[in-house]
């Protein structure tokens, strides 16, 4: 299964979620879908200027060697090279035999931004399901602004290059990650369940039950206390060691708390003039319309 | 591959025609192909990369990366055709441009360079004909349309009433029982420009028995910022036009033809909203019921008389209505909305090297589009002026690893405009065909021509000293896919 949304959409929040049913294993991001092979996919981690690999690294070095911390780090990246001739869908084989009879659940926010890697996720998981994870786009935005505040190197993709120079706006990987999950699922709508991030907060239980219900999963009190559960019990729900200290979003790791975050949701409007752009424009009209599709006003 | 669809060429299903520029390294580009009569007919270009070195102003490279005369006319540019049989496997030399008294007191050649070709059934044609546009040095008369009834024998039909500043012409579109083309280049003693032309106009001819060419644009289409009209195509009942501009970013026009002068309204203006950086128009193909239009910046990429770019290739696609999608390229607000590229790719599919899409063609379904890609130029770059985040990155991916892997031109494909997959990314592992300027579909499958300006020899380093070397892969090469020789139990649908 994965959960898969845009950048700052809550992907890596809902899979701390559903770490805690005991019928599921979460991990955290793998980006696996950005290659056909382990060695094309070690290559482009190499060339990377972001942490892509260390999702992967940390879930390999806990997977097969037990624990997340350097040395293990090491032999998982020497375990991956020397399956370089993998494709990727073997390796998501051999992750979840290990983790069997759980079923995995990786939070993806890389994917959805690229057709073809959707496409090569349906390739080489034919029978994963996806949650796509919506989030209001002010929210997502104020997140992604204030993320990018201080970075040096923010991704093009996050960019209008309308601007000189181009100026961070998150409505663009907002409208491309929902946009492709939306095409890339439309020939089978019974593969995608939509959860808002916000239903977290208001009806936790219900979203949750609804979840586990359409992935056919024991949803009792029990369970869903467990969903609850602090998220540092997850293996995966903190920095990882010095040599991949990253794998989930920034949000999660990097960024308080929502109910420290002073951002109600009462703020979000589809209405607002938006801050982070010098000349005064509101949302885009094809980002309103796909949002208001998703119940936000 | 992510997904075997039917009909979709790979890069091993391409074999190698001819190479070395037909045996003459100074055929530089296959800089025009048609097919015709049952035969593949490509147009060279003559040392080229000789000839760039005239050109204003003079890219900086060092060492020039051939060893060429220091005058031009003593390298022979007479412009060819080759003629291409595929049930024999062979090539014949059909053409070779004439001699004609030069300004400059010398026998000089007519044609250095043949830009385009057309089958087209003119009104005095008794069957379609090959027609072929042509570059002429400014110690040569104005360029020529040339006219072929048997692919054998080429002459001249009256040509339009071109300034003598004008050099080339290269695209030529058939509309409404008329022949349209527009002015490429120009030149003086002073120097040339390939691609900008001293006339910004469409001309066009219901007869080219005669000179009855008349210009049915305003100059520049009314905006001087436009100058040159350099690709055109019809779709959708229309004639579209497609120009350079390097102030405001070049521009898409259409008319619907009927009485000349034409009307003609914009399409699309300001590069997408990318601004000179999509400085061109650099070719126009219709597919599936869009039209695709991938814009550059002329020169490779990086226009320094303008001081536009360096900046990679779009891809973008319009339709009927004048909505158009951003398919390959940087996302950005325009006056259409926000546009995301749909295929996820950046410009010139995520690599700064694809200066422009040089050619598009639709074959079996589907469309291919061929880039210019500079990389091997880069051990002759003065990559020391780079921008540090650019020169970092060119480290992070080691320029070694980068010439061999990726030093060549790509060749693209999509079946919907939305999913693109690399055929080749290394100029079918040649990393001197810097561009893939010609593309034909024909009924033995997609032949590719390159344009390979490396040759007859090529700079080198050897123990740490520049050298020139023969170049045995230097010279345009002519590639041909089809599936119908896999042997892997593939369908060859």
């Amino acid at each position: 299964m994965f959960v898969l949304a845009a950048p700052f959409s809550g992907a890596s929040r809902l899979t701390a979620r559903l770490a805690g049913h005991p019928a599921l294993y979460a991990l955290p991001e793998l980006c696996l879908f950005m290659a056909d092979t382990v060695g094309e996919l070690l290559d482009i981690f190499r060339l990377s200027q972001g942490p892509h690999a260390d999702g992967l690294l940390r879930a390999v070095a806990q997977l097969e060697f037990g624990v997340q911390a350097d040395p293990e780090i090491e032999a998982a990246t020497q375990w991956l090279a020397q399956r370089r001739e993998w494709t990727v869908g073997a390796l998501l084989d051999e992750l979840a035999r290990r983790v069997a009879p759980r079923r995995l659940v990786i939070p993806d926010t890389e994917t959805p931004l690229r057709p073809n890697d959707l496409r090569r996720l349906r390739r080489h998981a034919p029978t994963a399901v996806a949650v796509q994870v919506v989030r209001h786009p002010w929210t997502q935005a104020q997140r992604l602004v204030r993320w990018g505040h201080d970075r040096l190197f923010i991704p093009p993709d996050f960019k209008d290059h309308a601007w000189d120079p181009p100026l961070i706006e998150p409505q663009v990987p907002w409208l491309r990650a929902n946009r492709n999950i939306e095409q890339r699922y439309a020939d089978a709508p019974q593969r995608l369940h939509r959860v808002s991030d916000e239903s977290l907060d208001d009806a936790p239980s219900a979203t949750l039950t609804a979840l586990c219900r359409w992935l056919e999963l024991p949803d009792d009190a029990a369970t869903l206390d467990a969903m609850h559960a602090d998220e540092a019990a997850w293996a995966y729900g903190g920095h990882g060691p010095r040599r991949a200290p990253y794998g989930l979003e920034a949000e999660v790791l990097e960024m308080p708390p929502a109910r420290e975050r002073g951002e109600p949701a009462a703020e979000a409007s589809l209405e607002a003039v938006l801050p982070w752009r010098p000349d005064g424009a509101g949302f885009d009209a094809g980002v309103i319309a796909l949002a208001r599709r998703y119940g936000y006003r | 591959m992510i997904d075997e669809v039917a009909g979709a060429l790979t890069e091993a299903d391409f074999r190698l025609t001819c190479d070395s520029g037909f045996g003459d390294g100074w055929n530089h580009y296959a800089h025009s192909m048609a097919w015709f009569r049952g035969k593949l007919y490509v147009g060279t270009s003559r040392a080229s990369m000789a000839a760039l070195r005239l050109s204003t102003p003079t890219p900086r490279m060092f060492p020039w990366p051939i060893l060429a005369p220091d005058d031009l006319y003593d390298i022979d540019r007479r412009a060819q055709i080759w003629a291409y049989t595929p049930e024999t496997d062979t090539w014949e030399r059909v053409f070779r441009a004439p001699t004609v008294a030069g300004t400059n007191n010398r026998d000089v050649p007519s044609y250095i360079g043949l830009r385009g070709m057309a089958v087209y059934q003119d009104a005095g044609d008794r069957a379609p004909c090959l027609y072929v546009t042509t570059w002429s040095p400014h110690t040569a008369h104005s360029p020529d349309l040339l006219r072929s009834e048997d692919g054998l024998h080429f002459a001249p039909v009256p040509r339009p009433p071109f300034a003598p500043t004008v050099r080339a012409f290269r695209t030529l579109q058939p509309f409404q029982q008329r022949v349209h083309i527009s002015p490429t280049a120009s030149g003086t003693a002073q120097g040339f420009q390939q691609d900008i032309s001293s006339e910004a106009v469409v001309y066009a001819n219901a007869d080219l028995r005669t000179d009855q060419w008349v210009a049915v644009s305003e100059e520049g289409f009314g905006n001087p910022d436009n100058v040159t009209v350099f690709e055109m195509a019809e779709y959708d009942g229309h004639l579209y036009g497609g120009t350079i501009n390097p102030v405001t970013g070049g521009e898409l026009w259409k008319t619907r033809g009927g009485d000349m002068p034409y009307r003609w309204e914009p399409v699309i203006t300001h590069g997408a909203g990318r601004g000179p950086l999509n400085e061109a128009a650099a070719t126009i193909c219709a597919f599936k019921g869009a039209l695709y239009v991938a814009f550059g910046i002329i020169n490779g990429g990086y226009h320094r008389g303008a001081k536009v770019g360096p900046a990679a290739a779009e891809i973008t696609r319009v339709w009927p209505d004048g909505q158009w999608d951003l398919l390959v390229g940087d996302a950005r607000t325009t006056d259409q909305g926000l546009k995301v590229p749909l295929s996820g790719y950046g410009p010139g599919f995520d690599s700064m090297f694809n200066g422009y899409v040089w050619r598009m063609c639709v074959h079996d379904g589907w469309l291919y589009a061929g880039t210019l890609n500079w990389t091997n130029t880069m051990p002759y770059l003065p990559i020391g002026f780079w921008p540090e985040d650019v020169l970092a990155l060119v480290q992070r991916w080691g320029s070694d690893h980068l010439l061999a892997r990726y030093g060549g031109a790509e060749l693209w494909r999509t079946h919907d405009g939305v999913h693109w997959e690399p055929v080749t990314r290394s100029g079918f592992g040649n990393k001197f065909n810097w561009g893939f300027r010609t593309l034909a579909s024909t009924p033995h499958g997609l032949f590719v021509g390159s344009a390979n300006p490396f040759a007859p020899n090529v700079a080198v380093k050897r123990d740490g000293r520049w050298c020139y070397v023969d170049n045995p892969r230097g010279g345009c090469e002519v590639w041909l896919g089809s599936t119908a020789d896999r042997v892997d139990g593939r369908s060859a649908a």
